[in-house]
């Protein structure tokens, strides 16, 4: 449809420049600058009154102003008609300059390195093309990518770096939802879904992945314009054929974020220090300092895992058929001893597909979560994760307030207000050093 | 919707434009069209810079010569006037592009801001590349939504020169945007 343009005001162009004029009027800071308007308006135009005065002077002469004229009214009058405009002054014009604001050219804090480590996902899954790993360095404003297994695309442009783990993952649920699709409708991929975000106010969970899209080599977008057939290998992705950042290849932007992708995942980092490691069935999400590196992490294991909470005070083991939590010195009143039990009753409580409640032991789960080599703790990541003491004089692995780890039916959510580990009915249970009680 | 209160409540409110309490009137041009005027100088300038300075002038002029509007709203006055400035201002400086800068664009989510913000940065970089009076009359059209004949009173041009620029604009501007893509882009 046309109108009196000639042309259709729907067509694309009409409508990306309307929304590129909306979106950058947008941008634009208004100062309120009333106060200036107003000094230099009123400073602007004659001092008052000429068709008044005007008037008034008629007056009086007809009325036989004579009288009038000696008193020196009207005089007044004449000579206030009479003054020059008062030019803006010196001060006008220094407030002007005041309020002028300054270029924002923020710099970018010098930002520290960290190794890639932990996690599993981007190896490559079945039927997908595996590149040779070679190293590639990639820079430039925009980058857009996609791990060799196809299962990560990143989009890394102004300032913010955008991930997705395509294969549902435990972690990727905890994104927020629904994801709403800019200008309604539906999208011919799965949209769907959580993504992570990194900027240099942190990293965050976010849902989304419509413009994701970009990472498709047919888009033409700038963000792939690094790929260079026969140098580069592409990989299919729901998005369409995506450039592979091989492993052991990184990817830097010109405003300092940089990812860096290898067989355990894409880890990619902020110049404020904030970063997270993404792989298929884990996320750590990094503050910008040591003292906010508690990190949170969505972690999904296949076999058995064992961590310890911040505060060191309760160890928990997670397997495909239990859930079970220690706590070091109890201050609640646990149930009755059983005649049966011989040995500990009050800090071990546990949750399997038959039983829950205490149980009765003569060991100790708190030397379980060392760093190490066993596999209860191969969850756990050096390059972000933190340790506290145990009492065997190890370091236990811990897993950090908001952070959740989950192992086939059973998964344990840590917060500042206590343990909680349930099965997939959600049945399970609650516990701190102060309190327990059972869910449901 | 503004500009119909603002008639109603404000421009005319009292039968003589002089008995209007000149603060008052000031008070009343600056809330309806202060940030407006500040992004569309900054849309025709390419660059924030001056942009409020400008539109401050062109306020104090419109200011001075209050008495001629009577009851009728001085925002195409003002309108016109910001253009002028802003078309005298092109010509004795060097636009400062800005348009690499980080944007700020409410949508979805990060993945939606960066692609819907470099697309915009295409645009608006396409769009500065056409002659000043297409950018004019295409940010007047497209920004300020003006009629044909508004364009052609803000710019002091005729009606069928308004079309032919816009119509030459978007031409040209759908030209260097495709190529910019190469012809690619959904």
């Amino acid at each position: 449809m046309t109108n009196e343009w000639g042309h259709g005001d729907d067509d694309e162009m009409a409508r990306l420049l309307k929304g590129a004029l909306r979106s950058e009027a947008d941008r634009v800071d208004v100062p309120d600058r009333f106060a200036e308007v107003r000094t230099a308006a009123q400073g602007s135009e004659p001092r008052r009154t000429p068709w008044l005065y005007a008037v008034a002077a008629a007056l009086v002469l007809v009325l036989g102003g004579g009288l009038i004229w000696q008193t020196g009214l009207f005089r007044g009058a004449e000579s206030t008609t009479m003054a020059a405009p008062a030019p803006a002054s010196a001060q006008d014009q220094g407030e002007r300059a005041q309020v002028s604001r300054a270029p924002a050219q923020a710099s970018a804090p010098a930002g520290g390195a960290t190794q890639v480590a932990g996690g599993a996902g981007a190896t490559p899954g079945p039927g997908t093309s595996v590149p040779q790993a070679t190293s590639r360095t990639v820079t430039g404003p925009t980058i857009a990518f996609a791990a060799p297994s196809g299962n990560i695309v990143c989009l890394m442009s102004r300032g913010e770096v955008a991930c997705q783990v395509l294969s549902a993952t435990a972690w990727e649920q905890a994104a927020p939802r629904p994801c709403p699709v800019i200008g309604g409708g539906t999208m011919p991929f799965q949209y769907d879904k959580g993504g992570v975000s990194l900027t240099a106010n942190g990293a965050t969970l976010y849902c989304g992945g419509q413009a994701l899209v970009a990472v498709d080599l047919a888009q033409k977008n700038p963000a792939t314009s690094w790929y260079q057939a026969g140098r580069d290998t592409t990989v299919t992705t729901p998005y369409g054929t995506a450039p592979v950042l091989p492993y052991g290849g990184t990817a830097t932007t010109t405003s300092g974020q940089k990812c860096s992708m290898a067989e355990s995942g894409v880890l990619c980092q902020d110049p404020s220090g904030s970063a997270f490691a993404l792989a298929k069935e884990s996320l750590t999400l990094a503050g910008p300092t040591a003292a906010t590196r508690t990190v949170s992490r969505y972690i999904t294991v296949t076999q058995s895992a064992a961590f310890v909470t911040p505060s060191g005070g309760i160890v928990c083991a997670v397997d495909p058929s239990s859930a079970t939590c220690e706590v070091k010195q109890p201050t609640y009143t646990p149930p009755a001893k059983p005649a049966s039990c011989q040995l500990e009753w009050a800090g071990r409580i546990a949750v399997t597909s038959t039983e829950r409640g205490f149980v009765c032991v003569g060991d100790s789960m708190f030397d379980l979560p060392t760093t190490g080599s066993a596999p209860w703790t191969t969850w756990f990541d050096p390059a972000f994760g933190i340790t506290v003491p145990l009492p065997s004089g190890g370091q236990g692995a811990v897993l950090g307030y908001g952070s959740t780890i989950t192992s086939g039916s059973y998964t344990c959510q840590v917060e500042t207000t206590g343990v909680t580990c349930t099965d997939k009915a959600g049945r399970g249970f609650v516990v701190t050093k102060e309190s327990y009680r059972y869910l449901p | 919707m503004t500009a119909a209160v603002m008639t109603m409540t404000t421009w005319g409110t009292d039968d003589s434009p002089a008995a209007v309490d000149a603060d008052r009137w000031l008070r009343a041009l600056y809330d309806e069209s202060w940030a407006s005027m500040v992004r569309l100088a900054s849309l025709l300038l390419g660059s924030s810079d001056q942009a409020d300075e400008i539109v401050q002038e062109a306020m104090v002029a419109v200011y001075r010569r209050r008495a001629m509007f009577g009851d009728q709203s001085p925002k195409g006055y003002l309108r016109a006037a910001v253009v002028n400035a802003c078309r005298s201002a092109h010509r004795h400086r060097a636009v400062v592009t800005k348009y690499a800068q980080a944007p700020d664009v409410e949508s979805a989510g990060p993945a939606e801001r960066a692609l819907q913000a470099e697309t915009s940065n295409e645009v608006m970089a396409a769009l500065r590349t056409l002659p000043q009076r297409q950018q004019e009359v295409l940010v007047l059209r497209y920004y300020s939504e003006l009629s044909e004949a508004e364009i052609a009173e803000a710019l002091g041009i005729s009606r069928g020169s308004v079309k032919s620029h816009s119509s030459r604009g978007m031409a040209a501007l759908r030209e260097a945007f495709d190529a910019r893509d190469g012809g690619q882009r959904r």
